[in-house]
């Protein structure tokens, strides 16, 4: 029997039967999945903003109201230290600031946000952006601050981090803006022209008078010059630009022919001739610049959604205050306020800030982003830690020694100047082929233009000017960066943010799949369902426990403990010595008492005693709590629910013909539960990172194209082995830096789709070349005979452009059986 | 015919201005976010500014 899953009105996944919110929208009671989107959906309605329901084209993100992390965050900007970088003051008491803001997903969003700001006292002006991610707001600072519009932004479920407009962003604005002028003077010239232009068409026919033919050219010659000379520079700067390389480049065939062209025209002006072509340059120079506009606003939106995330976030560290001789208090802090000397705690899994000096006994570092030494280090008091190296088994205290570069953001900064910079290799090949496309065609041009000097001079000028325009190889070089960059928009819209351009290549050639199973195939929280205790005679808050020996380690198991917090009554203890060893568990000292947590048998081995083993439930995960005083504690029933969409994404990739692997480091019987209902066959239990390497390693030796997905610290490795990483968005900071691409919103049904769509670009990119290859092999033979005009070829040339560029847009919407996204 | 004379300096005049506000837009930012211009139609919205002195 199937029932119908019902689905959360606000965010769309499923809903749990055990906890029903619901909220009263638009004359109905509406399901909600949990208590941040029913508070998130009143709010909504609270406001009488309502129509957004109706409006919205998506489900939005889950909401996470309570986010300490955020929660943390935002409450840093009451530091006017901190927030005084990204304010600017603009008349007295008003500021105005940018933000970036998570999880817009359509203009209904802009729309919420805008209006649910603005109902706030003190709120001046709004601007929301739907392509940057980005709302302008100015304010009152004497009737609200900071925080509470950043509070309120998170009440209504989107995350805003305040934002710097980096240098590069005004350059990249301001080159739009002259892109937008020039094609405003050449468009609107062109209309001017192509008036005069048919009156001196109709007059071949009708024998015009030459004292109008001569004031039509004259008029042409003085609307034509601004067109040439201003939005035609774009062309001639970059030919120059290619010249001063060597290098022969399409824009110097388009300037040669706009010279040509303009030149001859103001020559047979001043000669009162028999023709002019300043229509084909104003028509030529308008649809070139209209072609690099598109491509550039293409490259723009992919930038920023890409850039959306990794750039917004200011970095925090907790900062470790002295108060008296031995006493600290924590306190968290913008990386930006770090000084030298500073003592700053690195909790397991999290990168170290910037050079520094261990404090704490021993260590275990990885230096992998620095050395590529795979394996991490062991470090000692006193020794040096690099900014960028990884903390891997326990929290440790450090001291700051220098503030160069925030390794983290230099790191990422990396990143970004790689996409932009590195090129595909199916565009270097395009850009070869149209080189010598070029070269070929300049020596085509010179004898075509020999031989009409004996044939019929008169036709020189038009028929090398047709050929020059007709051959000129824009389709090719244009399309294909066109599509490559509206295929990586759709995917981004979507949550996959790719950061290698060699991924949409990769992903059509993809054999093998093989996915980590915690975090990735499941959600990377757990929960605590229930304590089975051990030990009745011991009076100890076991969870209390567990609780102070988890919260230092970012592992999915500690959110089991960490977020339960709320509901008992739970006291922060000093714990000493603390160690985390991957894959087995977490010891620690708390008062006179040792204690472990984690597998039965790294738990047991420190109070070596035997017990009757406990017959677990398949579906869930246990850990063991042990002391050394007391023995066997409790064990803890920890729940990681599977995704909802990995079944179906599963059998949609197996569909594809593609085999699926399984590589967890798990070894519970619940792996063999999710294996079967999945329906893998190949897994591998208990693997640690030389297991996981390897086992890619050998499917790599089958010529085999491995695709990997994982999100933990210790599939970082792996990932780099495999032809195409890619890390779920709530994964650790270093595997998504590390990884070919990023899946926000860990929405596991992308990863069919994004291969679907790769093949589709694919499928494009070649349509384009094949377009543009017989559009130009066939007019050319025409061109050379004489028999086309240059306007005519210039007509042609724009539309056979703009074809293949509509064509690549058409990847610009990831249309999924007819329905839109998904 | 002669009228020409006087009409398409008219027209380069016309051609100019339209030019300058063109520009004159850029500057002020309308053309910045094309996208939700059709989505705003609409929502009907009053506009996005709040006059402090009214609050």
């Amino acid at each position: 029997m199937i029932i119908k899953e019902r689905l959360c009105y606000h965010c769309g996944l499923s809903v749990n039967y055990n906890n029903l919110y619901t909220v009263y929208i638009n004359n109905k009671n509406r399901l909600m999945c949990c208590i941040g989107c029913k508070v998130v959906a009143e709010t909504i309605m609270k406001h009488g903003l309502s129509k957004y329901y109706n409006f919205r084209e998506n489900y939005n993100l889950t909401a996470d109201v309570n986010n300490n992390d955020i929660l943390n965050k935002i409450s840093l900007y009451k530091d006017n230290n901190v927030s005084k970088k990204f304010i600017s003051n603009i008349d007295g008491k008003l500021n105005s600031s940018i933000f970036i803001i998570d999880g817009i997903t359509c203009s209904a969003c802009v729309w919420l946000l805008e209006q649910s700001i603005l109902k706030l006292n003190g709120i001046y002006e709004v601007t929301v952006s739907l392509s940057t991610y980005r709302a302008k707001i100015i304010w009152d600072s004497s009737v609200i601050n900071i925080s509470t519009i950043l509070k309120n932004i998170l009440h209504i479920g989107y995350k805003a981090y305040p934002y710097k407009l980096k240098q590069e962003e005004l350059l990249n604005k301001a080159k739009f803006d002259t892109f937008l002028k020039k094609i405003c003077v050449s468009g609107l010239g062109m209309m001017q022209v192509m008036m005069f232009a048919i009156a001196l068409y109709a007059g071949e026919f009708n024998d015009i008078e030459l004292e109008y033919k001569y004031y039509m050219y004259i008029v042409s010659f003085i609307v034509t010059t601004p067109v040439m000379f201003y939005s035609g520079s774009t062309f001639f700067f970059s030919a120059y630009r290619g010249l001063k390389q060597k290098k022969i480049n399409m824009d110097f065939t388009v300037s040669l022919a706009l010279f040509f062209a303009y030149f001859f025209s103001v020559y047979m002006v001043y000669t009162k001739g028999s023709v002019v072509y300043f229509d084909s340059v104003c028509m030529f120079i308008f649809f070139l610049t209209l072609g690099r506009f598109l491509e550039l606003k293409a490259k723009y939106n992919a930038f920023n959604t890409i850039n959306k995330l990794l750039l917004s976030c200011p970095v925090v560290v907790n900062l470790l205050k002295k108060i008296d001789n031995d006493s600290y208090i924590e306190k968290i802090i913008s990386i930006d306020d770090v000084s030298i000397n500073d003592e700053i705690i690195v909790k397991v899994g999290e990168v170290i800030p910037m050079d520094s000096i261990l404090l704490d006994d021993i260590a275990i570092i990885d230096e992998s982003i620095l050395t590529g030494e795979e394996f991490p280090i062991t470090k000692k008091f006193g020794n040096r830690l690099y900014g960028g190296s990884q903390n891997i088994n326990k929290p440790i205290r450090i001291k700051i020694k220098k503030l160069k570069n925030d390794s983290q953001i230099s790191h990422i900064n990396k990143l970004i100047e790689y996409t932009t910079t590195h090129k595909p290799h199916i565009v270097i090949l395009a850009n070869k082929v149209a080189s010598l496309f070029v070269w070929a065609v300049l020596v085509l041009t010179l004898f075509i233009g020999i031989f009409w000097i004996y044939k019929d001079i008169d036709k020189v000028i038009p028929v090398i000017l047709s050929v020059l325009v007709v051959t000129c190889p824009c389709a090719l070089s244009l399309a294909t960066p066109i599509a490559m960059t509206a295929s990586m928009f759709a995917l981004a819209q979507n949550g996959m943010l790719i950061s290698k351009k060699h991924v949409l290549e990769g992903l059509t050639l993809v054999t093998h799949i093989v996915f980590d199973k915690t975090g990735t195939l499941t959600e990377n929280k757990f929960e605590l369902k229930n304590v089975y205790m051990l030990n009745k005679s011991v009076n100890l808050n076991v969870i209390e426990i567990a609780y102070n020996l988890e919260k230092n380690i970012l592992h999915p198991i500690s959110t089991a403990f960490i977020n339960n917090i709320e509901n008992k009554n739970i006291l922060i203890k000093q714990v000493k010595n603390i160690t985390y060893l991957p894959n087995m568990g977490i010891e620690g000292e708390i008062g006179d008492d040792l204690y472990r947590i984690g597998k039965r048998k790294f738990s047991l081995n420190l109070c070596s005693e035997k017990f009757s083993s406990f017959t677990p439930k398949t579906e869930y995960i246990y850990v063991l709590l042990t002391s050394k005083k007391n023995g066997p504690l409790a064990w803890f029933e920890l729940y990681n629910k599977l995704r909802d969409d990995a079944k179906e994404s599963i059998d949609i990739l197996k569909n594809s013909n593609l085999k699926i692997h399984l590589l967890t480091g798990d070894s519970s019987k619940s792996v063999k539960y999710l294996s079967k209902h999945l329906d893998i066959n190949n897994i591998v239990y208990n693997a640690n990172i030389e297991t996981k390497i390897n086992y890619i390693k050998k499917l790599q030796k089958n010529k085999s194209t491995v695709l990997m997905i994982g999100d933990g610290i210790n599939d970082a490795p792996a990932l780099n082995q495999s032809h195409i990483s890619i890390s779920m968005g709530s994964g650790a900071d270093i595997t998504k830096s590390k990884s070919d691409a990023v899946l926000l919103y860990d929405k596991l049904k992308m990863i069919p789709y994004s291969i679907k769509h790769a093949k589709k670009t694919k499928k494009i990119i070649i349509e384009n070349f094949i377009w543009a290859l017989l559009y130009n092999f066939s007019m050319v033979p025409l061109a050379a005979c004489g028999l086309i005009e240059p306007y005519f070829a210039a007509i042609g040339m724009s539309l056979s452009s703009l074809f293949v560029v509509l064509n690549s847009l058409r990847l610009r919407n990831l249309f999924i059986k007819g329905k839109k996204k998904w | 015919m002669v009228i020409i004379y006087i009409l398409i300096p008219i027209n380069l005049i016309i051609f100019i201005i339209t030019i300058y506000f063109f520009f004159w837009g850029i500057k002020k930012k309308q053309f910045d976010n094309l996208d939700i211009i059709p989505d705003k139609i609409i929502f009907e919205d009053k506009n996005n500014t709040n006059n402090i002195d009214t609050k």
